[in-house]
């Protein structure tokens, strides 16, 4: 084994890889995973509640990750543009993130009450109607399809086991809060809700 | 058939490399129409199913895994098997994972319009795809080694050293990126929230462009360089230091997508660190490979493959050399979030991907059906123009469209003021990602010659018998 290299042995090959490639997860991943507790002690964020749950699935499966981001900079004219800039506990209950990587439409991380649920409403349904120039689809379906609210106890099992204190009375009431309500205004719901639990912060 | 074939199995490499043509034209077409919505919105038709935000994971998946991963698996089983001197290690399981994938590919063209996602970048399928994904990967790395392991010559071969990285690597970035909780068959949350899973998706982010669009293609064009220039490799040295350099430092990189973000600055530095020392291996490669067209001039003169390689070598110089230039602080707040990351993507995706895949197809396929020379070098010429008119006007536009709104989302007046509104920005660049459209244009079109050109080529009767070897 001692005279052999990686370029004569296919174990060799297969475990140097590994020891190689996997320091960068020892060093920078998993001491970020560790810690949850420390991240979580600063946080100001508050849990969504079980209409807004449904709104931001109804978000991921739209897509629209792919064109808005949620994380402001640090960055001074970023600040004035997009509002309080994101700190490392804003999104502890954040399972997945959606910081997005492409800001084809603006920034949504402090979106809440910016706008009417009225011109959300038509922005969604016609984004032209509101902004000429836009190049956003229009999302008319949205207020036609209904939601069942049957998976909603579900997500909010899982997203508590994951880390986010829902009660037992919040699972409970869920189906009920989002059953009948079309996707368009749970997302609206959601959108509304954006950045207000840290709107009170304002050091940078 | 021609001789020496029939000591190897090439029947499932075809079939993977059918699917490759196939899915880079279907994949890069879909980007033509992504395009084609950001200039003209009304393509979104008011459809759930195609409208850009679904269509888009279907785009850079239908490319990374429909183009890229079929091309990766069929060149590497042929490649283990002629470095080898050996067939493959199992032949039902070469099917089996041939099968398996396309079974992965469809799933994804059908569940992504319905919208099932888990947001994650490049990572988009839902965790009972993932399980698939996980279990014909997994075939994929037995057969491979299995087939290192049985080989008849003591050496192993370069090539195999990267495809080795690119199997191991990815599946180690894909499994914990993607762990999650299932909250019903196709919904689920990842088990990492926020700024931690930032940092996990990007890790994952960036090393499925390092280790399945860097070192995967760099495996392949190891062996088909040296075989196209009927030279040997310019330094086995420098492939020494090209391979341990991109293995050590390529998994550090990933968090220069989260340079002034909410994660530790300590954090960031590391890619940013990392992401320039990675000029270094990537640009001795770049040479290496380089060097190794360039010992045959004579052929060099005449031959459009031989370019095509060329041309993913110096757009490879081009991607390695702005990754770095946008890690650094600096760069990065301009450019961050803004068209210039998608046209660097493109730069990489279309030149070094697009033009080495284009260059093996060119190569490998009349060989791999006993054929001596493709049906029209004239067609390849047009091909060759095309693509370059096209990833130039690509890269430009963006270049343009994202320096320009970069800079306007930052400009205050004196007294700190923003300048200019977000739509101002959008408006100044809609001229650009109309130019961005049509470059994307000609570059399919010059695939659609591209597989017009080999189909002849395969099915047409033709005298004398190819060199396989």
């Amino acid at each position: 084994m001692l005279t052999k290299d990686f370029t004569h042995s296919v174990v060799i090959l297969i475990i140097s890889t590994i020891v190689v490639a996997s320091f960068s997860v020892l060093v920078l991943v998993v001491p970020n995973l560790v810690r949850t507790d420390e991240i979580r002690a600063t946080s100001l964020a508050k849990p969504l509640t079980a209409l807004e749950v449904a709104g931001r699935d109804v978000y991921i499966s739209e897509g629209c990750h792919v064109c808005h981001t949620q994380m402001v900079r640090g960055i001074e004219p970023e600040i004035k543009r997009d509002g309080r800039a994101n700190k490392e506990g804003d999104d502890i209950y954040e399972f997945p993130n959606l910081w997005g990587s492409k800001r084809t439409g603006p920034d949504l991380t402090n979106l809440g009450r910016k706008y009417s649920a009225q011109w959300q409403r038509l922005h969604l349904i016609d984004p032209r109607q509101v902004v000429p120039t836009s190049l956003m689809p229009a999302y008319p379906w949205l207020f036609k399809q209904v939601l069942s609210g049957d998976d909603i106890e579900n997500k909010m099992r899982v997203l508590q086991g994951l880390g986010v204190p829902y009660t037992e009375s919040e699972i409970e009431r869920s189906r009920l809060a989002v059953k009948g309500v079309t996707k368009g205004e749970a997302l609206i719901h959601y959108l509304q809700s954006l950045g207000n639990d840290t709107a009170s912060d304002q050091e940078r | 058939m021609s001789p020496g074939m029939e000591l190897y199995d090439v029947k499932v490499v075809r079939y993977f490399i059918v699917a490759a043509v196939a899915w880079s034209i279907a994949g890069m077409f879909i980007g033509v129409v992504l395009a084609a919505q950001l200039y003209w919105p009304v393509l979104n038709f008011d459809s759930e199913y195609i409208q850009f935000g679904r269509l888009r994971p279907l785009h850079t998946s239908g490319v990374i895994y429909g183009f890229v991963v079929n091309m990766l698996m069929g060149t590497s089983l042929y490649i283990v098997q002629r470095t080898g001197q050996t067939k493959l290690f199992n032949q039902s399981l070469s099917w089996m994972v041939f099968w398996g994938w396309q079974l992965v590919l469809f799933l994804a063209l059908v569940t992504l319009p319905m919208g099932y996602t888990t947001s994650k970048e490049y990572a988009e399928l839902e965790w009972p795809i993932d399980l698939l994904i996980v279990l014909v990967w997994v075939l994929y790395a037995v057969l491979f080694f299995g087939t290192i392991a049985k080989r008849k010559v003591n050496h192993i071969f370069v090539a195999n050293w990267f495809f080795g990285a690119f199997i191991i690597v990815v599946a180690l970035i894909f499994i914990l990126n993607n762990l999650a909780m299932p909250v019903s068959l196709m919904k689920s949350y990842s088990v990492f929230a926020g700024a931690q899973d930032a940092i996990v998706q990007w890790w994952w982010g960036h090393n499925a462009v390092g280790f399945l669009l860097t070192a995967g293609i760099i495996g392949m064009n190891y062996y088909f360089i040296p075989k196209l220039s009927e030279r040997p490799i310019y330094s086995y040295r420098l492939s020494v230091i090209h391979f341990w350099g991109l293995v050590g430092f390529y998994t550090w990189a990933g968090t220069h997508h989260l340079v002034y973000s909410s994660v530790p600055v300590w954090v960031q530095n590391i890619g940013i660190v990392m992401s320039l020392i990675l000029w270094l291996p990537s640009w001795a490669g770049a040479f290496n490979s380089a060097m190794t067209l360039l010992q045959n001039k004579e052929k060099l003169k005449t031959d459009y493959i031989m370019w095509f390689f060329m041309s993913a070598i110096l757009y490879y110089c081009l991607a390695t050399f702005e990754g770095p230039l946008l890690a650094i602080r600096w760069f990065n707040m301009v450019a961050h979030n803004t068209e210039w990351i998608i046209g660097h993507v493109h730069s990489a995706a279309l030149g070094w991907v697009g033009m080495s895949g284009i260059a093996t197809f060119y190569y490998f396929i009349p060989r791999l059906w006993g054929k001596t020379q493709l049906w029209s070098n004239r067609m390849l010429k047009w091909h060759f123009w095309l693509a370059h008119v096209g990833v130039a006007l690509y890269a430009i536009a963006l270049w343009v469209a994202g320096i320009g709104e970069g800079y306007m989302w930052l400009a205050q007046q004196e007294n700190g003021s923003l300048v200019y509104s977000f739509v101002e920005a959008m408006d100044f660049k809609a001229p650009w990602l109309f130019v961005r459209f049509f470059g994307g244009a000609c570059f399919v079109t010059g695939l659609l010659l591209m597989a017009f050109n080999l189909y002849k080529t395969v099915s047409l009767e033709q005298e004398g018998v190819a060199d396989a070897n």
